[in-house]
């Protein structure tokens, strides 16, 4: 968790419940492999990750994490944990 | 001291690690494959004071471990000093502007105990970017070149480096990671029996041993029990260390680096606002695909003029100065426009490669695999797979290798099944002449060209038969394994013309090569199997077309065409074409169609070339094109032309969707581990084309 944030002000969700142009931190995957994956391309726990666009209804995500550009499918932004303030 | 010295190229995806190898390697490139698979090497030998060094260009990867096929070449050839590729030595290239994102992996080549430099590639885009060199030397206790692959900027202070890697080159770099007690246990294990370059190379035998070809099956049972005797979990063992090793070193570097975003990276995020979009990304996707096609026949028709004229004059030359024997025949009559036949579509094939190439450069394909990825995955595949199919459009044979980046074995299989029934290069000089029989060259809408838009047509065609193919194997193909789809998308670049015409050049090489060596072979026994006959059929068809001139009064060139096409009926070709015509009658060919049809099964190609080396053997009138003899042919029975409308839209579907090329069975084969699924592709595609063929040719016929 960010320091200085308390834990009322933040919401555990996971990065598919985002909508395009927000931002949350990530907190941790639910899958291993995708961690695994996403680890060693530098998309951290603790790291922003912004939306920068979603292809229409459970389509692909486009990410944006410390200037790099990730795209993913649906179903790992199902499986990537995020954290958002309230 | 040691005259020869092998040294790695190594980085993550996108670091411009190409470009510089091919700036060093200039024009003295061996293209190759790595060890025992397909995954393609670029080594180059430089000669730098008294040393030869090799210098090879590995394949993209982010970490030591390893996602995808050709990410594993990487990995086992420097995790196990016994692999072939095994290097002295390293250059980690990475790309300034991520240097957070790209440090992963030389850290992890640090502990694996490698002499390395670092090259901080793409300085010319990182004016924002202020990097300390001095200071990244001293924390991480390695040289650090600062360079750019296109100003050239650091190129003469790496080549001092590589004339002396064994002084040079650092070995002493700080460590990042420093094993856990499980892990120290199980690499002292593993020492204590094996020969290894340090502790964490040790552990790594033990991440990868289960892949790793050179591990014996005594080794890995030995493994086995090391693994359930400590517990051992790789995944989380992978996870732990991945973390542990960015916590060490990003403190240190953000002390090195400052960092703004760069002109490049925003030109990339406001292009990628229209690129990417829901709407325009796809429209725009189509657009380019379209030009694509429209380039290939608009702008090639020049250069193409000007092969089928050298072809003429040259095959002309050699006729005059050859007495009159066999060996000119089949020179002029066999050979030259068996060759001929498909040189004359380089231009097209050219236009294509170098289409596709600059789009890969540029950084397009990344953006078109993030646009189809959700569509693609109704028919069982995913996003990776869309360059697959793209790439297929040139050559199925680098098509079907590109598929080894998607880590998801039946999402890999299916693009494997699916990539042959795009249209490949190999088809065009089939479709450029099948198409000018039914489309006439005219413009419509004020700007395509209608034979364009066939060609796009036949495209189409081609992309939803691999689509069917791919929807019908992902119901029947079972599977559990997770699909992933994660993909970085670089910075839009300006192409480097260079690169991508080299490139180009390289595979249209490869292309007149392999197509050079079967059309040259078939020719010689097309010519043979055309120009003699069993027996006295040979002499029995020229009386016989005597007779007929006589009792008919025909003058002498009528009496020459009568003659040259009895005797092609009456040679071993015709024999062959008139036994196998009631299976293909159906379909609206005869049996010259049919010769053309069998040889090209060897390669599609190959059906210009047989059609050319029929025709000049067949026909007196040497001066007409294989396109205008095709034209001008007549069904004798019929009295109306061979190539009508339905016979040509017959074989054009044929030529969709049959799988004529032995280069890809062969690639099917080694990329699946087996004859199974390229038996199964190819019938699946045989059927297909036959039943369409003969669907068209009773409409159309």
């Amino acid at each position: 968790m960010k320091k200085g944030i308390n834990a009322d002000e933040v919401e555990l969700t996971t990065l598919c419940c985002l909508e395009a142009n927000e931002e949350a931190v990530i907190y941790g995957y639910k899958d291993q492999n995708l961690a695994c994956k996403l680890i060693s391309m530098g998309f951290l726990p603790g790291k922003t990750v912004k939306v920068v666009r979603k292809i229409w209804k459970e389509g692909n995500y486009y990410l944006n994490c410390n200037n790099q550009r990730i795209v993913i499918g649906h179903s790992e932004a199902q499986a990537i944990e995020v954290r958002t303030m309230l | 001291m040691k005259k020869e010295w092998k040294i790695a190229l190594v980085g993550n995806p996108n670091c411009g690690k190409s470009s510089l190898f091919n700036i060093l390697s200039g024009l003295n490139q061996k293209v190759g494959n790595f060890s025992g698979v397909t995954v393609e090497k670029k080594s180059t030998t430089l000669q730098l004071s008294d040393k030869e060094i090799t210098l090879t260009d590995f394949p993209g990867t982010y970490s030591i471990y390893p996602n995808a096929i050709d990410e594993r070449i990487v990995v086992g050839s420097l995790v196990y000093p016994e692999s072939k590729a095994y290097p002295d030595t390293v250059i980690y290239v990475s790309d300034i502007n991520k240097l957070e994102q790209q440090t992963l992996l030389l850290t992890q080549l640090i502990n694996l105990g490698f002499p390395l430099i670092w090259v901080l590639n793409m300085a010319d885009l990182a004016e924002e970017q202020s990097v300390d060199i001095k200071q990244l030397e001293k924390d991480f206790g390695i040289p650090v070149i600062k360079m750019s692959s296109k100003s050239k900027e650091g190129l003469e202070e790496l080549k001092t480096y590589l004339s002396q890697p064994e002084k040079l080159f650092s070995k002493g770099g700080k460590s990042f990671y420093k094993l856990n007690q499980q892990e120290k246990l199980i690499s002292q294990a593993v020492q204590s029996k094996h020969e290894t370059t340090s502790d964490y190379q040790a552990i790594q035998l033990v991440h990868h041993y289960k892949w790793l070809p050179e591990i014996t099956d005594e080794v890995k049972a030995e493994f086995d029990s090391l693994k359930s005797k400590y517990d051992f979990s790789q995944l989380n063992a992978q996870v732990k260390e991945t973390m542990a090793r960015y916590d060490n070193f990003t403190p240190i570097l953000k002390k090195s680096i400052q960092s703004k975003k760069n002109d490049a990276v925003l030109f990339s995020d406001r292009l990628d606002k229209t690129l990417t979009h829901n709407v325009f990304g796809p429209l725009i996707f189509f657009a380019i695909m379209l030009f694509t096609f429209q380039a290939i026949f608009s702008w090639a028709s020049y250069p193409m003029d000007l092969i089928d004229g050298l072809f003429g004059w040259l095959g002309n030359q050699i006729n005059g100065a050859l007495p009159d024997r066999w060996y000119a025949d089949l020179l002029t009559n066999g050979i030259l426009p068996g060759i001929g036949g498909v040189v004359i579509f380089i231009p097209q094939i050219a236009i294509l490669f170098f289409l596709i190439g600059l789009l890969e450069e540029a950084g397009y394909m990344a953006r078109a695999a993030f646009l189809w990825d959700k569509f693609m995955r109704y028919f069982g595949m995913n996003g990776r797979s869309v360059v697959a199919l793209i790439s297929g459009g040139a050559c199925a044979v680098p098509a079907i290798m590109s598929a080894r980046t998607i880590t998801n074995r039946k999402e890999r299989l299916l693009t494997i099944l699916a990539t042959p029934f795009i249209s490949c290069s190999a088809r065009i000089p089939v479709y450029a002449i099948l198409i000018t029989f039914v489309v006439p060259s005219i413009t419509v809408l004020g700007f395509f060209n209608a034979q364009g838009l066939a060609f796009f047509g036949l495209y189409m065609l081609g992309i939803m038969g691999a689509l069917g193919v791919s929807l019908i194997f992902n119901k029947i193909i079972k599977s559990e394994e997770p699909s992933i789809f994660a993909l970085e998308l670089p910075n839009y670049q300006m192409p480097s013309l260079r690169d991508v015409l080299w490139n180009t050049w390289n595979k249209v090489w490869s292309f007149i090569k392999e197509a050079g060596k079967v059309i040259f072979v078939i020719s010689i026994v097309l010519w043979f199997a055309a120009s003699f006959g069993p027996g006295q059929a040979m002499q029995e068809a020229e009386r016989e077309a005597q007779e007929m001139g006589s009792s008919q009064n025909l003058n002498e060139l009528e009496v020459e065409n009568l003659t040259s096409a009895k005797k092609l009926e009456a040679s071993y070709a015709g024999r062959f074409g008139k036994a196998i015509e009631p299976i293909i009658k159906p379909l609206g060919y005869d049996w010259k169609i049919g010769i053309a049809l069998l040889t090209s099964f060897a390669a599609r190609e190959v059906f210009v070339g047989t059609m050319a080396t029929i025709y000049n053997i067949g026909d007196s009138e040497d001066e007409l094109s294989i396109r205008e003899k095709m034209a001008a042919e007549i069904n004798p029975i019929t009295g109306e032309k061979v190539y009508s409308l339905g016979t040509s839209l017959s074989l054009l579907i044929f030529y969709i969707f049959a799988l004529q090329c032995m280069s890809t069975l062969a690639i099917i084969k080694k990329e699946t581990g087996g004859w199974k699924w390229a038996i199964i592709v190819f019938f699946v595609a045989l059927a297909l084309a036959y039943f369409g063929a003969l669907g068209v040719y009773q409409i159309f016929g």
